[in-house]
């Protein structure tokens, strides 16, 4: 088994069928090709396919040659029927890259004794191991060079396709070589880590190469697209082998979520929370007035007050003399109270009662306002009683009673 | 992790958020074209859908390979709100397979998704607010820190009406967004600057001599166009390199489209 032909489909296309990378190959003849169609142009997987097949029909290697060739492959691709979709808006998607054409890379390779042919259009790339392990690139060098390729072969534009669009040479190759032949992600992989061609060169059954690819793309060193990988480890014996996925092989389909962001839940909600937001800071501004005009107010007062004690002062000299002049112009009088022996009233008929500050008031220095003395009418006679309830601790003072006009209303501080 | 080696797939979506500037400024002629820059700004972001389209169908199915938001602002009042009308309205972000399953119309039976608007302010720091919000929950569901990190496209005419002082309100969000990251990078944000005036056009520049603050501003707020995105400008015959930042100033609606595409991985 000297040849083999492994392929894997993207996980975003779930089957096998639905590939855009094709490829072909003559035992007999020594050729492989690989076309890998690209997937934003119409029906691209079609257009591969019949490249592929044709070139083995008609194997130039000469790019004028090939070039010339290519109204007869063109033709048998628009020879094919499409049926549009349903969707309108779709259908004019697909009128519109119809126009535009399918679009595909191409790489075919013939193995003579001493040397390999190679024409090449596109991004796909030839790696050469002899036995010391040295390794030999074509047509690119660097992920750059290959990135930097944009030639591609197209149904609708191969009249403009000039021959500097192809890549086309003579390797030379000793038996012990071995060739890899890859598409573009695996080959930007390759140029990339180069120590990964010897793993390459060692798969010797699908696993090996499946595992290797998905270990890849999860993470992420290796772009997530179709991968073609031929290795031919025997140029002379060219038993060829294919290793793809089974038809009922299939990858899983992702989930579709429609993404709903919270800004569509909370719009309204964003709203008067803004709202919210609005009233708080005028509120906060108002706050802010308030305590500047309540400063205002009370410094207003303090100066206010200040100015006219100010100008009593002035007035008067003194506070003394402030004192005998507020007096002086309220008429204020002071309240006397002597001290006087404890004094038994007697009423003709009537109870004794005991006229003296209260309990209640033997505490208070200022002077009590009369009380107002309820004078029985005459009652049956009597003993003598007196009211424990009243008895004075103190001795009694001599009560004064004045008239209780405005003017001796007598004042705590009057003095 | 390189990002390099990701494919952008079903498995590992990429999300798209177009900001879409809808204020009344938008109502003026698109340089020297004689469609209002709204509509050319619409007409771009169906364009762009339309290509991502492309990219991913196979066979006839579309493959779920990008999540597209497109925010609009300005349409009312400080108000922003999803710019997708029809079935997909209220919806924030959806699949490329549903918004070719819900076409809003057709264009001479090319599917269309988003009309011109140019109504009110220019609330872009809400917007910006609502892209960040977005992109933290994209990146915190399910596999998405595995994905390729969300790109942001700003396409504004004008001035931000809830800038702050010095725009310091919009820098400081923006930079927040930014901050995001998935395994493969921070979020990119690109500015796509469409203005009235005169003045030569400016892609993708290094640095920007302009006496126009705004315009300073927008191409600070860009981010770097990293290397995957250079490699397809060139492509396109652009002539950048390492450096060069994703803003455009008075492109044409041919280069809005480029841009969009560059900010779209393969």
């Amino acid at each position: 088994m000297s040849v083999k032909i492994f392929q894997l489909h993207k996980r975003s296309s779930y089957t096998y069928s639905n590939i855009q990378d094709k490829f072909s190959f003559d035992e007999q003849a020594k050729i492989v090709t690989i076309a890998d169609g690209t997937t934003q142009s119409f029906r691209s997987a079609l257009w591969a396919d019949i490249l592929t097949k044709d070139f083995l029909v008609h194997p130039f290697f000469d790019a004028k040659q090939f070039i010339q060739g290519l109204e007869n492959t063109v033709s048998k691709f628009n020879a094919l029927e499409f049926q549009f979709s349903e969707n309108p808006a779709i259908a004019f998607l697909e009128k519109q890259k119809i126009e535009k054409g399918a679009t595909s890379t191409f790489i075919g390779l013939k193995f003579q004794n001493e040397f390999i042919e190679i024409i090449a259009c596109g991004d796909s790339n030839v790696f050469i191991v002899n036995e010391n392990a040295a390794i030999t690139t074509y047509p690119f060098n660097t992920i750059d060079d290959l990135d930097n390729n944009k030639s591609f072969i197209n149904t609708a534009q191969y009249k403009d396709i000039e021959e500097k669009d192809f890549i086309s040479t003579k390797l030379p190759i000793a038996h012990s070589d071995k060739v890899i032949v890859c598409s573009d992600a695996l080959s930007r992989f390759l140029l990339d880590q180069p120590n990964y061609i010897q793993t390459v060169l060692s798969f010797k059954n699908y696993n090996d190469f499946f595992n290797f690819c998905i270990t890849q793309w999860d993470a992420k060193k290796m772009q997530e697209d179709d991968i073609s990988l031929v290795v031919i480890d025997n140029p002379i014996n060219f038993g060829t082998s294919c290793f793809v996925p089974s038809p009922d092989f299939e990858f899983e389909k992702e989930k579709q979520y429609e993404f709903i962001p919270t800004i569509l839940n909370e719009y309204d909600m964003n709203d008067f929370q803004n709202l919210i937001e609005a009233l708080r800071k005028e509120f906060f501004e108002m706050n802010k007035k308030i305590s500047k005009l309540e400063s205002l107010v009370k410094i207003l007062i303090y100066t206010v007050v200040a100015n006219v004690l100010f100008t009593i002062m002035l007035s008067y000299g003194s506070f003394s003399e402030i004192v005998d002049k507020v007096k002086e112009q309220f008429n204020f009088k002071l309240i006397k109270v002597q001290k006087m022996p404890k004094e038994k009233i007697k009423l003709p008929g009537s109870t004794t009662i005991i006229i003296g500050p209260s309990q209640n008031n033997k505490n208070s220095e200022a002077p009590q306002l009369p009380t107002k003395v309820n004078v029985e009418p005459a009652a049956p006679p009597v003993k003598n009683v007196q009211q424990p309830a009243v008895a004075p601790s103190k001795p009694a003072k001599k009560l004064v009673i004045e008239k209780n006009t405005k003017d001796n209303i007598p004042h705590k501080n009057n003095n | 992790m390189e990002i390099r080696n990701l494919t952008i797939s079903s498995t590992n979506p990429c999300l798209l958020v177009y900001l879409i500037d809808q204020s009344g400024s938008m109502d003026g002629r698109f340089g020297n074209s004689k469609n209002l820059k709204a509509i050319e700004v619409a007409n771009a972001i169906n364009e762009t859908i339309y290509e991502v389209g492309l990219r991913c169908i196979e066979g006839s199915e579309i493959k779920n390979r990008f999540e597209i938001a497109v925010i609009g602002y300005g349409k009312e009042d400080d108000g922003v709100q999803s710019a997708w009308e029809g079935p997909l309205k209220n919806k924030w972000v959806v699949s490329i397979k549903n918004i070719f399953d819900y076409p809003l119309g057709q264009d001479n039976g090319k599917p269309i998704w988003v009309r011109p608007y140019h109504v009110s302010n220019t609330p872009m720091t809400k917007a910006f607010l609502n892209a960040r919000r977005l992109c933290d929950d994209w990146i915190k569901w399910g596999n998405h820190a595995e994905c390729h990190p969300p790109i942001v496209i700003n396409i504004t005419d004008g001035e931000a009406t809830d800038g702050g002082r010095n725009f310091v309100d919009l820098i400081n969000e923006v930079n927040r967004l930014k901050s995001l990251r998935t395994n493969y990078g921070q979020v990119n944000v690109f500015n796509i600057h469409i203005s009235d005036k005169g003045g030569d056009r400016i892609l993708y520049p290094n640095t920007i001599l302009s006496n126009d603050s705004y315009q300073n501003l927008l191409f600070n707020l860009s981010s770097n166009l990293d290397e995957n995105m250079i490699r397809i400008a060139n492509q396109k015959n652009y002539n950048i390199g390492l450096g060069s930042k994703g803003y455009v100033f008075n492109g044409n609606a041919s280069d809005l489209i480029n841009f969009l595409n560059i900010g779209t991985p393969h």
